[in-house]
């Protein structure tokens, strides 16, 4: 399954070389970690995860043609799809960790409504640049 | 590309050595004819062609990088 990884992956890369497939057996399922190049990462995981997602439905069907479960995670994050497969006490964390909170931004009181300031100068705007999209 | 088409039947199917794929060159596009045993029929088209559908994604994206349109025609 790994080379199916490979294969589908080095077919759509620039970088075909820096295509590496890692796996990882765990008690009921095989995790396979995907690394390209930088710059193909958009390409393995595509609009909306559609290429990610085409894989995985690929590998998913040969896993189970072999009686077992693959779980495809690509870059170094861990996906939020893996499984936790968590046997056992869970290791107590070191610290809590508290997320710090920006203070809110002290607003500034809205200016009273009154004669609009004539402006000392006028100026002609410029026409937005158009964008390409 | 048509040994990709080759490389994710035969992980997905039954009987891999009956996974024939011809590619006919049109014009601007190529013609990709995946063959499987009848009895692999449903697994490379997959519910609602999920399998299918996911095949060809990644036959277009491997096709856009080389320059030119393939689509897969199954059976």
């Amino acid at each position: 399954m790994k080379d199916l990884i490979t294969h589908m992956a080095r077919a759509i890369v620039d970088y075909p070389d820096k295509v590496v497939v890692t796996e990882e057996i765990e008690e009921d399922h095989i995790v396979y970690h995907l690394k390209v190049a930088d710059s193909d990462m958009g390409k393995v995981i595509g609009k909306q995860g559609r290429i990610a997602n085409a894989m995985r439905t690929l590998l998913k069907v040969a896993a189970i043609r072999k009686g077992t479960r693959a779980i495809l995670e690509i870059g170094e994050g861990v996906s939020p799809r893996r499984v936790p497969p968590q046997a056992g006490p869970q290791p107590e964390p070191e610290f809590e960790f508290e997320p710090e909170r920006e203070p809110e931004p002290e607003r500034e009181p809205e200016p009273e409504p009154g004669p609009e300031p004539e402006p000392e100068f006028e100026f002609e705007r410029e026409p937005e640049p158009q964008s390409d999209l | 590309m048509k040994d990709l088409i080759e490389y994710m039947a035969r992980a997905i199917v039954d009987y891999p050595d009956e996974v024939v794929v011809t590619e006919e060159t049109e014009e601007d596009r190529i013609v990709y004819h995946l063959k499987v045993a009848d009895s692999d029929m449903g697994k490379v088209i997959g519910k609602q062609g999920r399998i299918a559908n996911a095949m060809r994604t990644l036959l277009k994206v491997a096709a856009i990088r080389r320059g030119t349109w393939a689509v897969l025609e199954i059976g």
